[in-house]
Formats: C-alpha cells, sequence, structure tokens
C-alpha cells in the first residue's frame, strides 16, 4: 500500500509541477506539444486515414464529423497528389494564438504546405479552423 | 525541433520516471519476469514520446504513472493473496528431476535438451554432473535454478563438527 500511495504522489508532484511550468510560467513549446508538432501530428493522422484520431487535435468550434475531415483530405489530395510524407512548421506563437505550416511531400515528389491556425485550450495547443484545408 | 527543449524533456522524463520505478520496488527491471521487462520496454517507449513533443508532459506522466501504479497494486495483490499470484504468476518449470530430463517440462517450454545443458552449464553444472542434481526449475524469470542433492553439496560447519563427533 505504501508502494502505491509512493507512485501516486510521485505523480501527482509531477502534475503539479507542469501545471505550474504551463499555467503559471506560461510555456508554450517545451512541456506541451508545440503549435508545428500539432500541425505535423494532425496532418499525419489524416495522411493515414486515422480521422476520429485527427478530431482530438482541433479546438472546440473547429470539431468536425470525421466523415468530414475524409472530405476535406480528399479534396486535399485531388488539388496536390497522395500525400506521404509530412514535416511542421513553426510560424507565430502568440499567448493565445500561434501559426504553424505543414509542409508536405507528395508520392511525386511534388511539394505543397498547409497553413493552419491554432488556439490555446487547457494549456495545450489546438488547431482552430480547417480554412488552410480545400473544401470538397 | 530545439535542442534545447529536447534536452529540457529528457530530464523531465528521466526524473518523472526515475522517481516511480525507485518508489515502485526493484522488480520493474532487475531479474524480473517477462511481464516486467515488457513494462519497462512501454515506459521507454512513452519518453520518446515526451522527447519529440508528440504527447505533452502531463500526459505523458499521466501514462507512465498509470502503467506503473498498475503493475505496483498488482504485485502488492499477488504478494498478499497466493490465489492471486497463481493467476497473475507464470509458473516455474521442472526440466531437471534426480539427475534426469523431464518430457513434459521440456515440452512445455518448447526446449531441446542441448538447451537445458547449455542453461545447466550457465550455473557451472556439465552435463555429466546432472546426476548430481535433484531438481532444476526453468523460473518465472527465465532463469534456471538447480538444487544439488545432499551428497554434492560443499560440507558446511555442522557437518564438519557433525564427523568431528563420530
Amino acid at each position: 500500500v505504501k508502494a502505491v500511495a509512493a507512485v501516486l504522489g510521485v505523480a501527482a508532484v509531477s502534475l503539479a509541477l507542469v501545471a505550474w511550468a504551463v499555467f503559471v510560467l506560461g510555456d508554450r513549446t517545451v512541456l506541451v506539444p508545440p503549435p508545428e508538432a500539432v500541425a505535423e501530428g494532425f496532418m499525419r493522422q489524416l495522411q493515414t486515414r486515422r480521422f476520429e484520431q485527427a478530431r482530438s487535435y482541433l479546438a472546440r468550434p473547429a470539431v468536425r464529423s470525421a466523415e468530414g475531415l475524409r472530405a476535406r483530405l480528399e479534396a486535399l489530395e485531388r488539388a496536390v497528389g497522395r500525400i506521404q510524407d509530412v514535416r511542421g512548421r513553426r510560424g507565430t506563437v502568440g499567448s493565445l494564438d500561434a501559426s504553424a505550416v505543414a509542409d508536405l511531400t507528395t508520392a511525386d515528389r511534388a511539394r505543397a504546405e498547409v497553413a493552419f491556425s491554432l488556439r490555446r485550450e487547457h494549456g495545450e495547443w489546438r488547431i482552430a479552423d480547417l480554412d488552410g484545408l480545400p473544401l470538397p | 525541433v530545439e535542442p534545447g527543449h529536447v534536452a529540457v524533456r529528457a530530464v523531465l522524463g528521466y526524473l518523472i520516471l526515475l522517481a516511480l520505478v525507485r518508489v515502485a520496488g526493484k522488480r520493474v527491471v532487475a531479474e524480473g519476469t517477462p511481464f516486467d521487462f515488457i513494462l519497462a520496454l512501454a515506459l521507454g517507449d512513452m519518453v520518446d514520446d515526451l522527447l519529440w513533443a508528440d504527447v505533452g508532459a502531463a500526459k505523458f506522466t499521466v501514462a507512465v504513472a498509470t502503467l506503473t501504479l498498475a503493475h505496483t497494486t498488482v504485485s502488492w495483490v499477488q504478494a498478499a493473496s497466493p490465489a492471486a499470484a497463481r493467476l497473475v504468476n507464470l509458473t516455474p518449470t521442472v526440466l531437471l528431476k534426480d539427475g534426469e530430463l523431464v518430457p513434459a517440462g521440456l515440452h512445455a517450454e518448447r526446449l531441446r535438451d542441448g538447451d537445458v545443458e547449455a542453461l545447466t552449464r550457465l550455473r557451472g553444472i556439465g552435463r555429466e554432473a546432472w546426476r548430481e542434481v535433484a531438481a532444476a526449475r526453468l523460473e518465472e524469470n527465465g532463469m534456471l535454478s538447480a538444487l544439488l542433492k545432499p551428497s554434492a553439496r560443499s560440507a558446511q560447519r555442522k557437518d564438519r563438527s557433525r564427523a568431528r563427533r563420530r
């Protein structure tokens, strides 16, 4: 029982330290995934057709259905070709808003980019809108 | 990815894991069971996600603490209840009894007699010395334990004093 309590204690102290760094010191890129990592992660989920997982990267008002995300990806791939690789690139980082770009490489080695604006929700960056993705 | 940020995340992940493994007990890695080994691998994989900022430090902490907590709770329950221990643990398999191979044990562990020979050799027991082995078991951590017959054990102080009395 002592070991169980000790594990809980270590977890509580660690979470408190992380919360202090994020909410009091205002960390936005070290202990939380930075905007470019969020943009890259979101595009990788779309690229691998994991639309439900992709939804978890979106801010509240931007949350779309998995079908909506599929339609957006298909429209993008019709425009640029099948996506083979994704790299995130940082844009601007403010206290509550940020921007990032996902650099795409397609199957025929063409390059394209998708820009995202992000918003902080509960200390973490979320994609605020999908304006960078073409409409179906 | 900024090197300084990677360094901060690496130190944080290291410290959290160090603290958790320390309070969870020694079993997590050293001479552990196959499941202890799997847990250690899973924890290592989570550090990778933290290093490259695929997950935040809070989610990393929750994930590693939850796994460690589950493991610690199971260890505690099996220490308290033999029935739970039987359910959770692998059981040792007897490979040698009275110097003879136990075919059922070899079959259960998918071993050949050459494998048993290698395992006993690692314990300093050559094939010619098998006749001195009362029992050899493959323990749940994958190590071989061997119990020698009384005649083969080295003399202890009480044996010497018994001999002197005679």
